[in-house]
């Protein structure tokens, strides 16, 4: 054990000293940069705080500096020929650009100028606006003016182009580097509709929806949040159709988010959303494009960051964690049939342990006679009461269930199999639990997982459990205010201005069409009201139907 | 939150849960035997007309509760001590209905709970809701009212396919003649629940301004509809259970629902007639509570009312225990005392003499109200 336990200490030992000599290394590396600034220093003090300088080489020291040295900045100096031979330096790290672009399209037009192609020779002062027209066979190319501008530019993948007795430098997009593909989504699974997902790239994201809606009402704006990771935010919306106090409203919040950095778009939505203490969720998250479409022609916003798959849509609804985008690809009658299983889903999951409990503990008289005595007779060798027994198995399922999804695949077998025995045979074999107990708690389990919405199924999952405790205390009665707090807390929230629970509460009688049910697309003439106030009625569907039928009986 | 207007519907759903809240749970005029639905029909009409009195103090006032315009009609110090006694009322009639409902789950499901614990948890759920603020209230009354709907049409169809009623106990129509049915409508079924439309004049200023011209046609729409469904759930009792029992069962409803069995598995639903009773006596004990936070706001000048939310709360927890020493003695002041000394003044008397005082003093008012409008 000593031995054992000696070994890691030595190491760390190792690794700090390497640590030290790495960090003293460093602080040298540094010291000399700044004597050859230090060389620079009369012309430090002409250029401002901040400025370019019209010399390449202070330039580059700087960057240099300011960046800490990386090994993946990549200096590229090089000639062209213009009046004179100028110096020129490319500045890019390595991995985020595409190096094919900036050699075949930046280097090779560069070197290959020369004075004789030039009608009139060209001065140094006017090479950055002379190539920017002439030699760079590049689509986005700007100039860049202060330091700050080009260290952003630079982190952010472009490329950087200094010349050397200019004060501006070029950025130029030449972003590249690995990507993952489109690829199917993997949360949101349909039988029926388009199979692709959004990627971790938000270019790639705006594309998806740029490629939908080809709209002039397309409105994208772009946001940058986070101190530190500087992460790129858009906001889309159908300019013809969304409340204007929404978009404000919503733009107001993200500018208003100040936070290290935000990696994925659950951070932004803590920021964002209007209540803190609640267990819905008031923003709608989603990985398809089409459903984000879908959205905007309803008149919400959707946001996008970058770095990760899934958008957020908002304002959100709570009926709307139960409809799925495929409703609308489906027939309606189906479509309905499915809404309705589904929100009868939650309730189950959110309830049934809660019922079991409230019937065996305090209104048996309601379970069928025969029901009751097998019932009964289960529970003789129990030793607990219901809530004891519930209690137990729901946490064992709990358990098993984030086992499952943390576990490496390999041994996600022998989880499943030890949870099939906890949950069944042996936990009734050896008296823990009453055979119904497993149904109930299988039944709940299987119901959790058909709510289409995995932010509304874990509100369902945290719900239960008081639910479970205040009906083995007070059987139904207690069970009925619960869910009067919990029906009371939902129409009390908000998601960005519009009741949480309309169309129900406030009934709005035009939306309950496509809430719970879904009527045929062609009865679907209004927009939510609260959501498209300016624009209410969708391109009318009869005149489309008319014009059919009129060419049909010709 | 004041400025929170109510829609029609809302209010319509309002009156609804309001007026069925309790009132189909008791026997309701049950005094007149198997003819006790139409003591209610004529408790109805009578509530109506009273109903149309306060309309028209309303109409007067539009954007000032009962509260607030006594204080306009008698000056501020007799009009606070008016509004002191409306406020004891509505607090008084919160308790009543509070200790219905705990005798009822006392009596139904928790023999061993004492009362207290039982009226504590349904105060602190309306405190909570109210706390939210009255839209929540409103809005949560919207979503369990298509609920309760359901539940009630689901049992009646229940009771009609289970083949329990029995017409002949509804006749003779009239069989005594029409006096009794008369002496068992007046004064009980006209003050409860019709004439706790009272409480109304607490909350008609919180309609929307577009909505005011209807709220006496919706009002009395939805008090014929409240009457009609409690006409009808008595007979259905009466048809179930026979004029005799009917009257000496301290729930009829409940007796009636348990007695259905169909195919030895659809019985004992009296459980799910509980369910939709504590929604019922939720929103009556919530509204009542409301009306007596507002009351109480107006008289003692308290800014924010989510403050005395939670206090009136404990003293409707007490004074629903201290009212009577058991269910007998309560339902009998029920019964014998509270609709002749205290039903029948604050809802008949006082508002008849508003109405007086505000003829007599119409030119003096109408100098008042138009300076206050500009």
């Amino acid at each position: 054990m000593r031995n054992r336990r000696k070994r890691p200490v030595i190491k760390t030992h190792k690794k700090l000293s390497e640590l030290v000599a790495e960090k003293k290394a460093g602080e040298r590396s540094s010291f000399q940069v700044s004597s050859e600034a230090d060389d620079y220093k009369s012309q430090e003090k002409q250029v401002k705080e901040g400025e370019l300088s019209p010399s390449l080489e202070f330039n580059v020291s700087r960057i240099n500096k300011l960046l800490g040295n990386p090994t993946d900045l990549i200096i590229r100096e090089f000639e062209f020929e213009l009046e004179q031979k100028v110096t020129a330096t490319l500045m890019y790290l390595e991995e985020m650009n595409d190096t094919q672009l900036l050699s075949e399209f930046i280097l090779e037009p560069l070197m290959n100028l020369s004075s004789e192609k030039q009608s009139s020779p060209v001065p140094v002062g006017h090479a950055l606006h002379y190539i920017k027209q002439n030699a760079l066979a590049l689509g986005k190319v700007q100039d860049v003016e202060t330091e700050e501008e080009l260290l952003e530019a630079l982190l952010a993948g472009l490329s950087i182009l200094l010349i050397e007795g200019n004060k501006k430098g070029l950025k130029l997009g030449t972003t590249g580097g690995k990507m993952r593909n489109i690829e199917e989504p993997a949360s949101e699974v349909v039988i029926r509709g388009p199979r692709e997902a959004f990627t971790e790239s938000i270019k790639t994201n705006l594309s998806l929806i740029r490629r939908k809606v080809k709209s002039p009402d397309l409105r994208v704006e772009r946001f940058e949040v986070g101190e530190i990771t500087k992460t790129d935010l858009a906001i889309v919306y159908l300019e013809n159709i969304v409340n204007p106090l929404i978009v404000k409203e919503i733009k107001e919040r993200i500018e208003q988010v100040k936070t290290d950095g935000v990696l994925e778009t659950g951070q932004l939505e803590e920021f964002i959303q209007d209540e803190t203490v609640t267990v819905f969720p008031q923003v709608m998250s989603t990985e398809r494009p089409d459903v984000v479409v879908g959205n905007l022609l309803e008149g919400r916003v959707g946001i996008l960051v970058n770095g990760t798959p899934f958008s957020l849509i908002a304002p959100a609804q709570f009926i709307q964690f139960f409809q799925s985008s495929e409703d609308y690809y489906m027939r309606y009658d189906i479509s309905t049939f499915l809404r309705i299983l589904r929100f009868s889903v939650f309730i189950i999951s959110l309830i049934a342990p809660s019922i079991y409990i409230a019937l065996t503990t305090f209104h048996q008289a309601m379970i069928p006679t025969t029901l009751l005595f097998g019932i009964a007779a289960q529970r003789e060798g129990v030793p607990f009461p219901a809530i004891a027994e519930a209690l137990v198995m729901e946490i064992t399922f709990e358990i098993l269930r984030e086992a499952g999804i943390r576990m490496p695949r390999a041994v996600g077998v022998a989880v499943s199999i030890v949870g099939a025995l906890v949950l069944g045979q042996a936990a009734v074999q050896a008296g823990l639990v009453s055979p119904a107990m497993v149904i109930v708690v299988g039944i709940t389990a299987v119901a959790s997982f058909a709510i289409p919405s995995f932010a509304v199924a874990t509100s369902a999952r945290l719900l239960r459990f008081p639910l479970m405790i205040i009906s083995s205390i007070f059987g139904f009665y207690g069970l009925t205010l619960g869910l009067i707090v919990i029906v009371a807390h939902l129409t009390s929230l908000r998601s960005f201005g519009v009741p949480y629970l309309s169309p129900f509460a406030p009934i709005q009688i035009q939306d309950l069409k496509d809430s719970l049910l879904r009527y045929p697309i062609s009865h679907l003439f209004k927009r939510p009201v609260n959501l498209a106030k300016q624009n209410a009625t969708r391109t009318d569907p009869y005149q489309v139907k008319k014009k059919r039928e009129e060419e049909t009986t010709r | 939150m004041k400025s929170y207007k109510i829609d029609l519907q809302q209010y319509f759903i309002l009156i609804i849960l309001f007026e069925l809240g309790s009132a189909i749970l008791v026997g309701l005029g049950m005094d007149a035997g198997r003819d006790a639905w139409i003591a209610i029909l004529f408790g109805m009409v009578a509530g109506m007309i009273l109903f149309s009195g306060y309309y028209f103090l309303y109409k007067q006032f539009p954007d000032l509760s009962l509260t607030q315009y006594v204080q306009v009609l008698f000056g501020k110090h007799i009009g606070k001590i008016f509004g002191f006694c409306y406020m004891l009322y509505f607090l008084y009639l919160a308790a009543r209905v509070l200790r219905d409902f705990g005798s009822l789950l006392l009596s139904a499901v928790f023999v061993q709970t004492p009362i207290i614990v039982v009226n504590t948890l349904m105060i602190a759920t309306i405190v909570y809701v109210l706390k939210l603020g009255f839209e929540v209230l409103v809005r949560t009354g919207e979503i369990f009212f298509v609920l309760v709907a359901l539940l009630g049409v689901i049992l009646t169809v229940l009771v009609l396919s289970a083949d329990l009623m029995d017409f002949n106990y509804l006749l003779p129509i009239f069989g005594e003649g029409v006096m009794p049915v008369l002496k068992a409508a007046f004064p009980v079924t006209p003050t409860f629940p019709f004439g706790e439309m009272v409480v109304f004049t607490m909350l008609l200023p919180y309609l929307k301004v577009k909505n005011r011209n209807k709220a006496l046609k919706i009002g009395l729409l939805g008090m014929g509809v409240s009457g009609f469904v409690l006409s009808t759930t008595i007979a259905m009792d009466i048809a179930v259970l026979g004029g005799h029992v009917a009257t000496h069962v301290y729930f009829p409803l409940l007796a009636a629902v348990a007695k259905i069995n169909i195919g030895e598995f659809i019985q004992r639903l009296d459980a799910i007639v509980v369910f939709t009773l504590i929604i019922g006596g939720f929103f009556k004990v919530a509204v009542f509570l409301y009306v007596s936070v507002k009351a109480a706001q107006d008289v003692f000048g308290v800014k924010e009312e989510t403050s005395i939310i939670g206090p009136i709360g404990v003293v409707v927890i007490l004074s629903s225990i201290a009212i009577a020493s058991n269910y007998v003695e309560h339902i009998n002041e029920g019964l014998n005392i509270v609709p002749d000394f205290i039903h029948i003044p604050f809802q008949a008397v006082l508002p008849a003499l508003f109405i007086i005082v505000f003829l007599l003093r119409k030119k003096k008012l109408k100098h008042f109200a138009s300076s206050s409008s500009s």
